[in-house]
């Protein structure tokens, strides 16, 4: 849980307001049974921090994650968006909605903040990616961030 | 409803709440009530073991999950590090590289289940143990020190010393009333307070005020040397932790009675 409360039009202003990738060339790295890549990201007026941060499992290709997080300059830092891979069910506590193995978007959302659960505990399911690239390229698009090459995901014609 | 019924509707619920499915390769994922706070459910899979039974394991999931927030290097650290470890062992949970596992024999795998969910939950607590709320429990603790010593209406907390130029941007942490001088105290939980206390404390005695001082760490071997020494310069007493509650008192009383 958040110490920070947000209303839903302070999450989606942070989510929009445009911003840059300080780091574009960090290295993927081992850590454990998964890989992983951090990003620095600040807003183009210099007063918000960001981390992104991709996470893919080394034993399961649908086990990925990619998201974001502002860290405030005092506080509890908040993630604002997670785009996962479809390796687990989620539950959505407060609406009392379940879904099973498909991909889905966390988001930051007022009334889980309010209610005192995690921040981003709200999630949909989502057919916008399958992967972990597609993943990187809807949030990086999603969130107005510039400064890293990301490529959308490759139509698959035989679906 | 007598004590069979309900032992027949918890079996029966129970096992409506947990599904067995085949997600490739011969491994199975087990679907159970157990998630992480995001909602997101634990990562627990099955796997047949060569000699009978099976190895129940989270395939790395569970710190990939926590690395999200967390650098999860930290979690084999310090205190972190002693808890982590005492959780493997009290769990009886196997580790190989960060892939978490309890090997089971297949007539004890309702109870492998359970005790792997409950360890599982345990390891993800630690990540109640990060920097932000550790200070704020500091924080907390240093407040309830001082009102066991002090009376609380002699203590001013954030107190913005009158008569100096741009007191609002040097506030004291605490002044506490009752000694020859004022006592302004500080707490210290990380390298970035003890250069704002530093900064504090320079800009006051630029200023010509005449007042005692007292600095307490969260963790004085924490803050680097340099940081440290120069915080020493400025201020006239330091409690390397609140720890130290006699030398904590002893001096605090010194200073204000």
């Amino acid at each position: 849980m958040a110490a920070i409360l947000l209303t839903d039009s302070e999450i989606d202003a942070l989510l929009s307001m445009p911003k840059r990738v300080e780091n574009p060339g960090a290295k993927m790295r081992a850590v454990n049974k998964h890989v992983q890549r951090d990003y620095r990201v600040v807003s183009a007026d210099g007063k918000h921090e960001f981390a992104l941060f991709v996470r893919q499992s080394a034993m399961l290709s649908e086990s990925f994650s990619v998201g974001l997080r502002w860290l405030p300059k005092s506080g509890e830092d908040v993630t604002l968006a997670r785009f996962n891979g479809p390796s687990h069910p989620h539950s959505n506590a407060i609406e009392g909605q379940r879904f099973e193995f498909v991909c889905h978007i966390h988001q930051a959302t007022e009334r889980y903040l309010a209610a005192g659960k995690k921040d981003e505990g709200f999630a949909s399911p989502t057919q916008d990616y399958k992967t972990l690239n597609g993943a990187l390229y809807s949030l990086v698009k999603r969130c107005n961030i510039s400064g890293l090459s990301t490529q959308p995901e490759e139509p698959d014609f035989f679906e | 409803m007598n004590i069979n019924e309900i032992r027949k509707t918890i079996c029966s619920t129970l096992c409506a709440d947990v599904d067995v499915v085949e997600r490739g390769e011969g491994l199975l994922f087990v679907s159970t009530p157990f998630s992480f706070s995001d909602g997101d459910a634990y990562s627990i899979y099955l796997k047949s073991l060569p000699t009978g039974g099976f190895r129940i394991t989270d395939m790395g999931g569970t710190l990939m999950h926590l690395s999200y927030e967390n650098d999860t290097d930290k979690f084999r650290e310090g205190m972190r590090g002693k808890v982590f470890n005492q959780i493997l062992s009290e769990m009886n949970l196997g580790e190989d590289d960060g892939e978490f596992y309890i090997d089971t024999a297949a007539d004890a795998l309702g109870s492998g289940l359970f005790r792997f969910g409950q360890a599982i939950t345990r390891l993800h607590d630690l990540t109640f143990l990060n920097r932000v709320r550790v200070e704020s429990t500091f924080y907390e603790d240093l407040r309830e020190n001082l009102r066991n010593h002090v009376d609380a209406e002699r203590i001013h907390e954030g107190y913005i010393v009158p008569g100096v130029a741009n007191a609002r941007d040097y506030p004291v942490d605490y002044f506490i009333e009752g000694g020859n001088m004022p006592l302004y105290l500080f707490g210290v939980p990380n390298r970035d307070k003890a250069r704002l206390a530093t900064i504090i404390l320079q800009h006051l005695i630029a200023a010509g005020r005449d007042f005692n001082s007292m600095v307490v760490f969260q963790n004085a071997s924490d803050v680097p040397s340099r940081d440290l020494s120069r915080l020493m310069n400025a201020a006239n007493d330091m409690i390397a932790s609140l720890d130290a509650s006699d030398d904590f008192e002893r001096k605090l009383l010194r200073r204000v009675k």
